[in-house]
């Protein structure tokens, strides 16, 4: 028995290294000096150096971008959070007239892929440029639909006769969501808001087209201040990379059950 | 309410609040203060643009009450769109002629008088900002393209400089029986790079008149001339020559590394690459790119890169306009030369200090201009839509996804649009 | 007598429910979409107009800073005598193919070995699932780098003296679709082993038992017994990675942009060329209607699924 177990771990291992690998090499060259890149594209640092990280720091204004980037990232979070959870409220236990076709406009609205010359342009006109509500205001509608799908198929769990009992207690509607749903729903809420974190911090194209100047922009799109006319110095680009992707993974490092339970209850729930 | 509930829903409602108003606040810059005028960024071409800090700074000094703040643009069209445009800019020919049309940028006639821009300016170079009758920018350099070479390897091998098509290939073939990559080049990040090239062969291979016809007159780029050059540079392609048949995969740094750490021997690049100080521990040479001409005579096609515009928004038009007029002064005169981009002026820079390889390339370009032996970079002057193929489908040629002769097609066809929307570059000024 | 008493009053009772019933439903109603309403507003905002200027644009020629000029169908004409168009599309099929087999059948692979080890599934999940978090423009940039022919994994095969056997990465046209699909299955296959395991544990493992005691093959096993029981899951991660895949973007965008030559090219990415440097917005909205059009045909199939064959999902 223990025999059959023990050769699932080398296909197993085998590929954590293809998933480690790139992050690996990530890591290291961050700690070389430019020229060294060169000469030893892939191995572990001769000599390691810090300077990229400073001068990384420096040149990308990184400061400033993670401070834009954690003032766009906590607003969404927060926003999707209390607006899709009212309206999958609405949509699993309030009778809301209407609201099958309006599921099904949401669905179809999904598998829409929405092209960012519209919200480009939009942006452009309602004065929004470099300005967070340009950016806030696309992510939290773009994800509005499918928030709305998981919050509900979690709450349609919740029975009814809770609230039921919660409205013979004397509590309004909304008392009766504050009350009964959210605390009951929060593993659904902590997921909607991890995923939605991450994929606000790591969003790229909206924010580099609508957040341009300087003291708006975001960490994920400072990673191109690197890459200038004359050339890309790899060192400072991995330095930089590191400084980008560093708060997703301690994030990830501290809720890794949480992430890995909320796609498992994603899984489930299909 | 309970005071539980209550603190609740006072927290709640802080948080709706709070949330409200950063997204709000957004560090937007005021941009309408009194007395700070937005002048692009002098990192915006590396250490090419850093003349403009020795212009800043002169100003600056005689103007201690206005302050010049530096910014960045990505996209010049979306901000000016967005009205957010610093009030200088710097744009090339097409680009202001483009903004020029949507009334975004200032016609400059008017300062042109006031302040004399063109006191030693090259007529063609005042020209190519010449748009509907009115003067809308100022040249800030012109820029060419030449051969850079690794001059110690050549010297060791007994290699001379080709100057033509033929000797190319040859000095490719011994060099590739010496394991060492002739040409290096990437452009993976850069396929307008590619149109390089094609300048190159344009102008030497139909002559500086001949280019001039192509762009703007009668010649056809389904030439038999041109249609030879270009298969010639696809076998040559195909044969290794040129960063060993992998140029499409690497970037344009890895290109140059190649040259740097003297794997290929040479590389075609333009005269703004004399500001970046490439770290060699050979001797850098720099020569006019070889003609592609089996037996010709090497061409310098040359062009204007870019030039000021002024923000028509922008509520310190006079302010700007005077800063500009600091751009002739000898400093900054002798800064742009030391970077290796020439402000398109007469200027004597006998009495100034540069890097050697800097007064090579300088000279070369003078000699060249005043033998009429120099051309016309196309992206300069061919027409919109041509240019749009030529900077970003030269490699469906060399990769065989397409034979010369349809890609030329392709080309005659569009710049026969262009010619039916008037939008090709009026030659006849130069 | 007493029947039709209680009767009565239980009829009485039914009406006093019912109107009280009404008269929740009236005021249900008015709240439920108050609720709606806030969240609706950024989805109008962010999603229903801009879908509806994605229908009127591609009827435009318009460069962004003008005003768009009304062309009739003029875009679509050229949309498909477009051969670069072609080669997008043909390259977003290439995308769905190659997606909703190798990589499902990887991550598949990985849940079946993952449920029987007794350590560290949890560890293996997360590494698996870590690269979905890297920022897609740092990731294009390591397996550019791993690509790299001179200072990539070449250069270490060179040095082992293996230097015949050439990793093609980008420079084959042909094969560097393919290079790229490499790299964007590693960013992506780890929620897929976290899904399926997650459904795998869900199983009935009695019927496994039963079919292993009547000496079924491990392939038969998983053919017959495993697979069905994971039908609903698979359909959805296959249905939503064919939409994805035609909207294929970020990775390729960041590795190639579409090139050599358009060998790379998506539609994703043609579309976002059209509408920066091309400047013709209009063009690019009706180049992106083939992509609606895959998403519409895929939402048929799925509600055909659903009705016809009956399958929960």
């Amino acid at each position: 028995m223990k025999k059959k177990l023990q050769w699932r771990h080398i296909p197993l291992t085998l590929v954590a290294v293809y998933a480690l690998f790139p992050m690996y090499l990530l890591f290291i060259n961050s700690f070389k000096t430019k020229t060294e890149i060169i000469k030893n594209p892939m191995g572990i640092p001769s000599e390691w150096t810090l300077e990229n990280y400073v001068n990384a720091w420096q040149q990308g204004s990184y400061s400033v971008a993670y401070l834009n980037t954690f003032i766009i990232t906590s607003v969404t979070v927060l926003l999707v959070c209390i607006l899709s959870g009212l309206a999958a409220y609405a949509l699993s236990h309030l009778n809301t007239p209407g609201k099958d076709i309006f599921l099904g406009y949401l669905f179809i609205s999904m598998s829409l892929p929405v092209g960012f010359i519209p919200i480009f342009f939009m942006a452009v006109k309602l004065n929004l440029i470099n300005t967070y509500w340009g950016v806030i205001v696309p992510y939290v509608g773009g994800g509005f639909a499918f928030n709305v799908f998981l919050l509900r198929a979690y709450m349609v769990g919740i029975p009814k006769e809770l609230l039921e009992s919660a409205r013979v207690d004397g509590c309004g509607t909304l008392g009766a969501f504050f009350r009964i749903i959210l605390p009951l729903s929060k593993p659904a809420f902590i997921i909607v808001a991890i995923f939605c974190a991450l994929g606000t911090w790591n969003e790229f194209f909206l924010a580099n087209a609508i957040l341009q100047i300087e003291e708006v922009r975001t960490v994920s799109t400072q990673y191109l201040s690197f890459t200038s006319k004359y050339g890309t110095n790899w060192a400072l680009l991995a330095a930089s990379g590191v400084i980008t992707v560093v708060p997703m993974i301690i994030l990830f490092l501290m809720l890794t059950r949480k992430f890995i339970s909320g796609l498992q209850e994603g899984g489930v729930k299909f | 309410m309970s005071l539980k509930k209550k603190l609740k829903l006072i927290t709640f409602s802080s948080a709706i609040i709070s949330s409200l108003l950063l997204g709000a606040c957004s560090n937007k810059a005021s941009s309408d203060a009194e007395n700070v005028i937005k002048v692009p960024n002098v990192d915006i071409w590396g250490e090419e643009s850093s003349a403009l800090k020795v212009m800043y700074d002169l100003y600056q000094k005689d103007h201690p009450e206005i302050k010049l703040k530096q910014v960045t643009v990505q996209d010049m069209g979306t901000a000016l769109a967005a009205g957010e445009a610093p009030d200088l800019m710097l744009q090339g020919p097409f680009e202001a002629a483009e903004a020029y049309k949507q009334k975004y940028i200032e016609p400059l006639d008017h300062y042109y008088e006031k302040y004399h821009y063109d006191e030693k300016m090259f007529g063609w170079a005042k020209n190519s900002y010449l748009f509907d009758g009115k003067y809308i920018g100022i040249p800030w350099n012109y820029e060419g393209l030449m051969l850079v070479y690794n001059k110690t390897m050549f010297e060791k091998n007994g290699w001379k400089v080709p100057t033509n098509y033929n000797e190319v290939l040859n000095l490719s073939k011994e060099m590739k029986s010496k394991e060492t990559i002739p040409f290096a080049w990437g452009t993976s990040d850069c396929a307008g790079c590619d149109n390089w090239w094609i300048s190159s062969m344009v102008n030497s291979v139909l002559g500086p008149e001949g280019a001039k016809q192509l762009y703007s007159g009668d010649k056809k780029w389904t030439d038999p001339e041109l249609v030879d050059a270009v298969q010639r540079y696809s076998e040559f392609w195909n044969d290794g020559y040129v960063a060993d048949k992998k140029s499409h995969a690497i970037s344009t740094e890895d290109g140059t590394q190649l040259f740097i750490t003297g794997k290929a021997a040479m590389k075609i690049d333009g005269t703004w690459s004399l500001a970046s100080d490439l770290k060699t521990d050979f001797e850098v040479g720099y020569a006019a790119f070889p003609s592609w001409a089996p037996n010709g005579k090497p061409v310098i096609p040359l062009g204007i890169g870019g030039g000021f515009t002024i923000n028509a928004k922008s509520k310190h038009k006079k302010e700007v306009a005077e800063l500009l007029s600091y751009f002739f002064k000898q400093e900054v005169v002798e800064a742009m030369a030391k970077n290796g981009i020439v402000e398109p002026i007469t200027a004597d820079y006998s009495g100034m200090d540069f890097k050697p390889n800097v007064k090579a390339a300088l000279s070369l370009i003078n000699d060249a201009a005043s033998k009429g032996e120099s051309g016309y970079l196309s992206y300069s002057y061919a027409s919109p839509s041509v240019v749009e193929v030529l900077e970003s489908d030269f490699a469906s040629v060399y990769l065989k996804k397409t034979t010369s002769e349809k890609w030329l097609e392709k080309l005659q066809k569009l710049k026969e649009k262009d010619a039916k929307d008037g939008s090709l570059f009026k030659l006849e000024n130069y | 007598m007493a029947i039709t008493n209680s009767a009565v009053s239980s009829s009485q009772k039914v009406l006093v429910q019912e109107v009280k019933q009404k008269k929740k439903f009236k005021k249900g109603k008015w709240i439920g979409w108050l609720f709606i309403l806030p969240g609706l507003l950024f989805h109008i905002l962010a999603v229903s107009i801009p879908a509806i200027m994605s229908f009127y644009l591609p009827f435009t020629e318009w460069n962004g800073l003008n005003v768009p000029k009304f062309i009739g169908i003029a875009n679509f004409i050229e949309a498909f005598q477009d051969s670069i168009v072609w080669t997008a599309f043909l390259n977003n099929v290439k995308w769905a193919i190659f997606w909703i087999t190798i990589p499902i059948i990887l991550a598949f692979f990985l849940a079946h070995l993952l449920r029987k080890v007794n350590k560290g599934q949890t560890l293996y999940q997360a590494t698996y699932f870590s690269t979905s978090i890297i920022t897609v423009t740092v990731a294009g940039q390591i397996w550019f780098w791993i690509y790299n022919p001179f200072s990539g994994v070449n250069f270490y095969l060179d040095k082992a003296g293996l230097d015949f056997l050439e990793w093609p990465g980008l420079t084959v046209p042909a094969l560097a679709l393919f290079s790229v699909l490499l790299a964007d299955m590693w960013k992506g296959f780890g929620t897929n082993v976290i899904w399926l395991l997650a459904s795998m544990t869900q199983m009935d493992s009695s019927l496994e038992e039963a079919a292993k005691m009547d000496g079924a093959g491990r392939f038969k096993v998983i053919w017959h017994v495993i697979l069905p029981q994971l039908r609903p899951t698979l359909i959805i991660i296959i249905l939503l990675t064919m939409l994805g895949s035609f909207g294929a973007f970020e990775m390729v965008y960041v590795m190639t942009n579409g090139g050599p030559a358009h060998a790379t090219e998506t539609l994703s990415t043609y579309y976002y060329t059209l509408s920066t440097t091309g400047r013709r917005a209009g063009y690019a909205s009706a180049v992106a209607l083939f992509q609606m059009f895959i998403a519409i045909l895929i939402i048929i199939i799925y509600a055909y699924l659903r009705k016809k064959k009956g399958w929960e999902v």
